[in-house]
């Protein structure tokens, strides 16, 4: 049997979490719960009564003319699974990342970067031995977020035990330093009519396999996950490259939680010092990002309209044409984070060009040095929290830190190949696209390489070749994390044991 | 003289997957029952100059060392020389790749020097245009700098005839079989019968060949990942048993006599493929060409340097690794095979040995850091040789020296 599907349309919404659809912007209000199971039987009564709001649910909502008044997502760590029963051989076919926790291999942190400060030993949880079994995410309007808690509570207060509350600042769309964020998301191709793999140039659209399990990825391959016997699970949907397989994956998609804390005074006070104004910290700190602080692109950057995106948005850009990184700098944080590059460096002019190009014939190494961006992208459903601060405020001697941050929540089909990779091999690589001794401006630790290489640079050429270089303190600090799956709706039920 | 050095027990975790594949019967045409391999001591290094010299320069300066190492071996007792121990069981490799042909350890670390002299030299970037910034730099520095060495004529001459070989060997075909259907076209017809059959085979063992899937375990990544990420390169080994049977058997010494020649002087400008991340790639036969034996040094972690095989040469390792037992199914040699991403890893994964001793000469450097420091070199010795460079010139080579 063939191990290759052509893209299928996604049609089971009243079985999928609406945040695989969407960021519940709608709800400015939330807050995430972490909880451990108290009492077996009563935890498995509990989780198979709560029903998380689907994607049909807004979507029935919004058909009435309305949004949904709550919204309720649910995601269970592999100590949770283990802890509701879930048996050690379905488990075992989660991925092995999954497995393991964001904070419970060392090797894994030294790769994501989590050393020093933001190693897993302080945080104030998710380090190995210490990863909680369920995240709620909770999500209501601001006047109604306290009693939406205290509801979903005293329904789990039976068999639950609540470990932490993690509170989120109503959401403004602007993230604590002050940038207008979540600007750039793929578009999922929810109806299945793209083949991937045929884009000459970059896009925004990416398979639904990318971000739900079951579905067609962009290898145009179905991503591994737990499939089981359909005698025990026969309410679980059959699994498209396994038809006598029920599959426990289908619908359901991996949830990586990183608490990140963001120092603004720090911030803002480090720029003014190296800029010498308040104006010059905004203009390097719009250099760092790579965007405006109101997240315009560079205009330098010329408007190219691409392929699922909006004609004219702030996503119709791209950095073909700046591979020296003298627009955008190739440190900038929305490069590192997302490159924009297509499978080749160029578009092929004909047959025997793009032979050429993809054997390495022709082309240079410069250009080869990121690799294609569709095979490492996220969804990104994240929230902030703490106080705010403007720039100005923030870049006095006498700020009081607003103990901000981000809740970086993001989705994806696996958590090695896309956010562990965005992470590791772009985010905190000091070597990213052939820079040395950086790592990215905003997230980086700063934490030195083995042989006392620093990584602390941040290198902007300016359009005369010259080259301003900048040394940056430890901006924000990893706090909390771990890995979830965030399961279909009948997967939740299987796993609650309904 | 020496880039890295690595030591490895070659204790094959996919040797199980032989029950997967049974060998003919015929012993005359490498079949009979799957031989009980032994397990071998693996050690590899990249060196300037030729193999034996660093044998040489090994035995002399780490002797004691070696000697404890090779105790453990079959072969070799107490007071054996190690010298001729090591000289005994040399293993050529059937292709290899070098990132830098002709880039000493002794130039990369020049280049090193030099390049952190300027950068303190540099200072503050005042109002003065490049050119003459460029100027004042090269002239304020002044680094020890050996000129290479001249390539040794033999082995030019060696290279020379290497080069030579592929085409030459194309041509031969092409004129050989039109002077078959000049002459004696039944005896062509019989050629492109025996051909198109030799196809057909190919074509059927593709379809045929079991495909081992074994998904690591999670602690199997982990004691694998302790091992790795501590410099910007980390070394890759692998060992796997080659598909019986005489046509792989063929096949694996004709591809491999082609990916070394690819290797050696098609992609010399720093990338083998499209891939840039890799310093040394060498494939080695061991246990009379049954096994193969993949080690390699690459910049960035094992999932990135994965990703790149699959998406950049995905046609170059099903090339080499379709011949491996279990690997996941290729068409014509080139297609598929790693484009099934999961299991591709999964296979990388299960014939992955650690790699317990490693080390290389310039820590934290990766390819592209050495490409750049070399390019600042050749820059500087213009300078100093008084050539002019303009404002742009100027500019691009003040950048590459960074602050």
């Amino acid at each position: 049997m063939s191990r290759r599907f052509a893209p299928e349309p996604v049609t089971e919404w009243e079985d999928i979490q609406a945040l695989a659809k969407s960021g519940l912007g709608a709800l400015p209000a939330s807050c995430f719960l972490l909880l451990d199971v108290g009492d077996f039987a009563a935890a498995r009564r509990a989780l198979g009564a709560l029903r998380p709001t689907s994607v049909a649910d807004l979507d029935a909502a919004r058909a009435g003319g309305t949004i949904v008044a709550t919204a309720i997502q649910l995601a269970l760590s592999a100590p949770g699974l283990a802890a509701l029963g879930v048996a050690p051989a379905t488990i075992a076919q989660f991925g092995p990342e999954f497995q393991q926790g964001l904070g419970g291999d060392e090797s894994r942190s030294r790769r994501l970067g989590d050393l020093g400060a933001n190693a897993p030993v302080n945080w104030a949880w998710g380090a190995d031995g210490d990863v909680p079994h369920l995240l709620v995410l909770l999500y209501a309007m601001p006047d109604a977020i306290d009693a939406h808690v205290e509801t979903v509570l005293a329904k789990l207060a039976p068999g639950w035990v609540l470990r932490r509350h993690e509170d989120c600042a109503p959401q403004t769309g602007y993230e604590p330093f002050g940038f207008l964020d979540g600007i750039s998301q793929p578009v999922v191709d929810w109806a299945g009519v793209r083949e991937p793999g045929h884009d000459a140039r970059y896009t925004h659209r990416l398979a639904a396999g990318e971000v739900l399990l079951g579905y067609t990825n962009e290898y145009r391959c179905l991503t591994d996950r737990p499939l089981l016997d359909p005698a025990e699970a026969p309410q679980l949907p059959r699994a498209r490259d396994a038809p006598g397989r029920a599959d426990l994956g289908r619908n359901g998609s991996y949830l990586v939680y990183r608490r990140l804390a963001q120092d603004v005074p720090l911030f803002w006070s480090t720029l003014a010092a190296a800029a010498g104004s308040v104006t010059g910290a905004i203009e390097l700190a719009e250099a760092m990002v790579g965007r405006g602080i109101d997240g315009q692109p560079n205009p330098a950057q010329g408007v190219r309209s691409i392929a699922g995106g909006e004609a004219y948005d702030l996503n119709g850009f791209g950095f073909d044409d700046d591979a020296g990184g003298n627009i955008c700098p190739l440190g900038a944080h929305i490069r590192r984070a997302n490159p924009r590059n297509a499978d080749l460096p160029m578009v092929p002019d004909g047959v025997f060009d793009k032979v050429l190009m993809t054997v390495g014939l022709s082309g240079n190494v410069r250009d080869d040095t990121v690799s294609s961006t569709r095979f490492h992208r996220i969804a990104r459903r994240g929230r902030r929290f703490g106080g705010s601060l403007s720039p100005l405020e923030a870049a006095r001697p006498d700020a009081v830190n607003p103990q901000a941050g981000l809740h970086f929540i993001a989705l994806q089909a696996s958590i090695s190949r896309q956010f562990e990779f965005v992470q590791g091999a772009w985010i905190n690589s000091a070597k990213f696209a052939g820079l040395s001794g950086e790592s990215d401006p905003l997230l980086g630790n700063r934490c030195p390489f083995p042989g006392a290489m620093p990584t602390d640079g941040f290198s902007r050429p300016g359009p005369d070749g010259g080259v301003a270089t900048f040394r940056l303190p430890q901006f924000v600090t990893v706090t909390a994390g771990g890995y979830f799956f965030l399961p279909g709706l009948c997967a939740l039920a299987f796993i609650a044991g309904g | 003289m020496l880039h890295n050095i690595r030591v490895f027990i070659g204790e094959d975790p996919s040797i199980a997957d032989r029950a997967a594949h049974p060998r003919g019967l015929n012993v005359l045409f490498g079949g009979g029952a799957w031989p009980q391999e032994r397990v071998s001591l693996g050690l590899l290094g990249c060196c300037d100059g030729s193999a034996d010299a660093l044998l040489v320069a090994l035995a002399g300066q780490c002797d004691r060392w070696l000697a404890e190492l090779f105790r453990h071996v079959d072969g070799f007792g107490a007071g054996d020389d190690v010298l001729a121990f090591m000289r005994a069981h040399r293993v050529n490799s059937i292709a290899s790749y070098v990132n830098g042909p002709g880039r000493t350890v002794a130039a990369v670390q020049e280049n090193a020097a030099l390049l952190t002299a300027l950068r303190g030299a540099r200072g503050v970037a005042g109002t003065a245009t490049p050119g003459s910034t460029a100027r004042r730099l090269a002239d304020s520095v002044t680094v020890p700098l050996t000129p290479a060495d001249p390539t040794p004529v033999g082995w030019a001459v060696g290279n020379f005839l290497h080069l030579l070989s592929v085409p030459a060997a194309v041509i031969f075909m092409l004129v050989f079989l039109t002077l078959l259907a000049i002459w004696l076209p039944w005896v062509l017809a019989l050629v492109l019968v025996a051909g198109a059959i030799k196809f057909w085979w190919l074509r059927r063992i593709e379809a045929s060949d079991p495909v081992v899937i074994v998904p690591p375990d999670p602690a199997d990544i982990a004691a694998r990942s302790a091992f790795e990420d501590h410099d910007t390169a980390n070394p890759f080994t692998a060992i796997g048993t080659i598909k019986p049977g005489l046509f792989r058997m063929g096949l694996v010494r004709y591809i491999h006599f082609v990916v070394d020649w690819g290797a050696r002087h098609l992609f010399r400008g720093g990338r083998l493929g499209r891939v840039g991340t890799i310093h040394f790639a060498r494939w080695v036969l061991i246990d009379g060409g049954r096994r193969v034996i993949f080690a390699s040094e690459y910049d960035g972690s094992a999932e990135a340097y994965m990703d790149d095989f699959i998406n950049k040469v995905g046609f170059g390792l099903n090339l080499s690794f379709t011949n491996g037992i279990g690997y996941p199914r290729t068409r014509w040699l080139i297609l598929d095979g790693a484009s099934d991403e999961q299991r591709f890893k999964y296979f990388m994964r299960h014939h992955q040995i650690i790699t317990q001793f490693w080390w290389r000469a310039y820590p934290g450097q990766t390819t592209l850091d050495l490409a750049r420091a070399a390019r600042v070199r050749a820059g500087y010795e213009q300078l100093r040789g008084g050539a002019a460079f303009d404002d742009r010139r100027a500019a691009r080579w003040l950048a590459e020296i960074g602050a």
